[in-house]
């Protein structure tokens, strides 16, 4: 067998199974970190994969309009939800939530200066001011650079979705029983097109993907505009997103910020914002890895913390009882503190929450 | 000014507040196209005076707490005794008052107090089958009847947590997309007050 015959056989028998026989599916058996995972064909050189990431995080420089399906599972629950999608850059976008009858429930439409959120059913309209990363403590590089030292990245592969050929990139973070988080990077564009996040026992807690992606050379600009329904009401929102750091914070709240001496391996402070509720103050407190994002809300007040539909269940931590549930975005653990309420968010382990939580005393 | 010439903190405060002339917001205006230690800064002071115009008022002295909270209960025990639900609030209300002359620096606090109870009797009004329920609120207290309208949405903290996911290097930002609507959505109150 010469050489090339040799490699191109090699190439075929590490790009099996076929991608669409690897994408993941809704009620599939969750696969666990450790299984084998696509390798690069020996044929073709893997790209730097931490330049394949800066592409991805960053929105493309074509436009594109696609069907994206989003599945999140928690608490032993699977949900699936369908959006479609269209982008113009640099800023422009419009996202419909649709149901699973087909209705759009929910529009967000940004024409790059505003951004819109309409409830159909409500009749309900927010008008809100696109966030600006630019502003953030922890600008752009120095997340990316947060991200190469608390995570490997790696090229581990090439499969297709939605028709177009994607370069795999696994990012797995440090420790015994890492997160994962799996990208499929469009080769020609950038854009992510299908992502998968892992938990650090290995069960999927969230797949995106696109089940359909055109790039069309433009895009209707009626698209990206917004008017209000006749007779829809109007919210205009007062939250601009602040990155604050922790000394403004004491000067705009009023109250001394709380700040937990123990964060999870890799994690820093990025900044603060200021939310005004109900007539009082929540603080946000952000924390980064790089990929993760941990939120611990500071309220000045025992108010309660009304769950909704989400299973809650106690737990104890050393200063006393709290309540934690599972959602789509992670755990919540909710807590009262010296007559405040205190309210960690992250897609962490119960064990790591309740460690920040305890060192706060 | 000179363009060049990097401007007081006063009047950059002064610029954020649009308080300065037209052609002195021009001045500065062409100095921060081309100082980034400028621009930094004025970001930095819109930002904390937008946090500023949310600062809540101070909390109440305990003492004076717990004067209102006994004139709230001494109002409700006679009203029980003898009156109507809608005289004791007001019976309620002008005790109050008469406590918070003589104590003029919480006139603020007590007049959002007073308008709290207002508000309760607006819902009870709304809502005739609280009056079946007995008087329990008042007779705990004022902050008995806060209680429910300042519970907070786990949807208002979520979606603020997914605001600022969404600017991570790998966030999910159609997966968010389809969590952030819906929180925001149900994190506003029927009644208006919403946040976002």
């Amino acid at each position: 067998m010469s050489t090339r015959l040799f490699a191109a056989a090699l190439a075929a028998v590490l790009a099996w199974p076929p991608a669409s026989a690897a994408e993941p599916r809704v009620g599939a058996a969750e696969p666990r970190v450790g299984a084998a995972e696509p390798r690069v064909g020996a044929a073709e050189e893997a790209p730097d994969a931490s330049e394949l990431l800066r592409q991805g995080a960053v929105p493309p420089a074509v436009a594109y309009a696609g069907e994206v399906s989003v599945v999140t599972r928690y608490g032993g629950r699977t949900r699936t939800r369908e959006l479609l999608v269209s982008f113009v850059p640099p800023n422009r976008f419009r996202r419909e939530l649709v149901d699973s009858s087909g209705y759009t429930a929910h529009v967000v439409v940004s024409d790059g200066a505003t951004e819109w959120i309409y409830d159909r059913a409500r009749r309900r309209v927010w008008k809100t001011t696109p966030d600006d990363a630019d502003h953030k403590l922890l600008g752009p590089e120095d997340e990316l650079d947060l991200l190469a030292q608390n995570y490997d990245a790696r090229v581990t592969g090439q499969e297709d979705v939605a028709g177009r050929r994607c370069w795999v990139v696994t990012v797995r973070g440090q420790g015994e029983s890492p997160a994962v988080r799996t990208l499929w990077i469009d080769r020609k564009t950038g854009l992510v097109l299908q992502s998968k996040s892992q938990q650090g026992d290995g069960t999927i807690s969230s797949t995106m993907r696109f089940v359909r992606v055109e790039f069309p050379s433009s895009i209707d600009e009626t698209s990206f505009r917004f008017a209000p329904p006749p007779g829809a009401a109007v919210v205009t929102s007062a939250l601009k997103p602040g990155y604050l750091e922790l000394e403004d914070a004491r000067l705009a709240a009023g109250i001394d910020p709380v700040h937990p001496r123990w964060l999870p391996q890799g994690f820093v402070f990025e900044s603060l914002n200021v939310l005004p509720h109900g007539g009082d103050t929540f603080l946000h407190f952000r924390y980064s890895d790089g990929v993760e994002a941990l939120s611990l809300f500071q309220y000045p007040k025992a108010a309660r913390l009304d769950f909704g539909e989400l299973p809650v269940r106690q737990v104890r931590l050393a200063a006393g009882d709290a309540r934690v549930t599972e959602g789509p975005d992670g755990k919540v653990l909710d807590w009262p503190r010296r007559g405040q309420r205190v309210v960690l968010v992250g897609n962490l382990p119960l064990e790591t929450l309740r460690r920040v939580a305890e060192s706060l005393e | 000014m000179t363009e060049n010439r990097c401007p007081p903190g006063a009047l950059l405060s002064a610029y954020v507040d649009r308080e300065v002339d037209p052609s002195e917001e021009r001045r500065v205006g062409l100095h921060l196209a081309g100082c980034g230690g400028c621009r930094a800064r004025v970001r930095s002071l819109g930002r904390l005076k937008l946090a500023m115009r949310h600062r809540p008022t101070p909390s109440m002295p305990a003492d004076l707490r717990e004067d209102l909270l006994r004139m709230a209960r001494d109002a409700d025990a006679r009203r029980r005794a003898r009156r109507s639900p809608w005289a004791r609030l007001s019976e309620a209300a002008l005790e109050l008052a008469a406590g918070l002359r003589a104590r003029p620096a919480w006139a603020a606090a007590g007049a959002a107090l007073l308008l709290t109870v207002a508000l309760a009797g607006r819902r009870i009004q709304a809502r005739p089958e609280a009056l079946t329920q007995g008087p329990e609120a008042l007779t705990q207290g004022p902050e008995a009847l806060t209680q429910g309208p300042e519970a907070v949405s786990v949807d208002f903290v979520l979606a603020a947590h997914n605001e600022y996911s969404r600017t991570l290097p790998l966030a999910s930002t159609e997966k968010i997309m389809t969590e952030l609507p819906v929180q925001i959505s149900s994190a506003g109150s029927e009644e208006g007050s919403d946040v976002y």
